[in-house]
């Protein structure tokens, strides 16, 4: 997973493998799956839905892209494509979902899902851990969308993935961007992040 | 407050941020892990759907004590399962070596292609004029069969679900 870019990032791997697909090369589509589904899977968590409608969720994106793959002219694109479309079948489903919750209540209907969803249980190790995620849990729900899922991306992915999930950072260079900038003040505030660098 | 925000939102990412990043990763990974398969049914249901075709229907698994416990195969597995087009049998025998052997028999009325995907290749063979068919040298691990009736081009090939081999 988090290799600090030494293996080429999570969108030229996907590149790659999407290209050798169209090619006709039936394994590489396998790699794909097993490249990026973890940044899916966290995409769609990080929208509220529950363990299962993320499933759903993640697997109606893969089919999606076999049914779309020829229209996918750019494999640069194709990991902005499965984040994009992860992103708004989650929020539609979360939307679905949400509404038959609050059907009775008027109105509640109207808006997008607002909650992040949480793990059931979040199990958290060793002081760090602890204050990071104190922090983190302040942060809004847009911004913990999108650091769940950069977290799991590597390095020069962070541009990309900030883009698909709708949050464009600088345009040269993967700088921090305000979310992550948000969690580096608080962090930086609280004498407890004590980091040893 | 803003300006700080501002300056640290435009600059590079640097060791602490990879830090944050990481200890957040740690907390994901450990709290709300991938679910196991969830990749192997997502390439399961893709396949499905590129090939347009059926989904058979396992209707029977079973492990068989082998007659005679050797050292070349320790157990056999039968596995019946039938699509609205064909049935089929599969039996399981491992062997030496990590391997495993596959037997087979298809109901079809006729000849019948028989790929078996592996997860890193595919084999491919026909049925005989019995509707057998066999694979000598199967890896450990997932395997789909999929079923194509040569005689009937048109006809959906049929996929099984994964088999464990």
């Amino acid at each position: 997973m988090y290799t600090d870019g030494t293996t080429g990032s999570l969108a030229e791997r996907a590149a790659r493998a999407f290209a050798a697909y169209r090619d006709g090369d039936a394994q590489a589509m396998s790699d794909l799956v097993d490249t990026t589904t973890t940044l899916l899977w966290h995409t769609a968590r990080g929208q509220g839905l529950d363990p299962a409608q993320a499933e759903d969720v993640v697997q109606t994106t893969w089919l999606t892209l076999v049914q779309h793959a020829p229209s996918i002219h750019d494999p640069q694109a194709v990991l902005k494509w499965l984040l994009t479309t992860t992103r708004r079948e989650a929020w539609a489903t979360a939307k679905r979902s949400r509404r038959e919750d609050v059907r009775e209540e008027l109105g509640e209907d109207a808006g997008a899902p607002t909650q992040s969803a949480e793990p059931e249980q979040v199990l958290v190790r060793g002081q760090e851990q602890v204050v990071l995620w104190k922090h983190f849990s302040t942060l809004s729900d847009r911004c913990q969308q999108l650091l769940r899922v950069v977290a799991f991306a590597e390095r020069p992915d962070y541009a990309h993935v900030a883009e698909a999930l709708g949050m464009p950072v600088g345009s040269i260079g993967p700088t921090r961007g305000r979310c992550l900038a948000k969690l580096r003040l608080a962090l930086g505030a609280d004498p407890s992040w004590d980091v040893a660098s | 407050m803003s300006e700080d925000l501002d300056r640290l939102a435009a600059e590079p990412l640097d060791a602490e941020d990879l830090l944050a990043l990481g200890t957040l990763r740690a907390i994901f990974a450990a709290s709300d892990p991938v679910p196991p398969g969830l990749a192997e049914r997502s390439k399961f249901a893709m396949t499905v759907a590129a090939l347009e075709a059926e989904v058979a229907q396992i209707t029977a698994a079973g492990v068989e004590a082998a007659g005679v416990r050797t050292t070349t195969y320790d157990r056999a597995q039968t596995v019946t399962f039938s699509s609205a087009h064909l049935s089929a049998m599969i039996t399981i025998e491992l062997v030496d070596g990590g391997r495993a052997r596959i037997s087979g028999w298809v109901s079809a009325d006729g000849p019948t292609a028989v790929e078996l995907r592996e997860r890193s290749r595919t084999q491919t063979t026909e049925t005989d004029a019995d509707g057998r068919f066999r694979f000598a040298q199967v890896e450990r691990g997932l395997v789909h069969l999929l079923l194509r009736r040569l005689d009937l081009p048109d006809s959906r090939p049929v996929i099984t679900p994964a088999i464990e081999i």
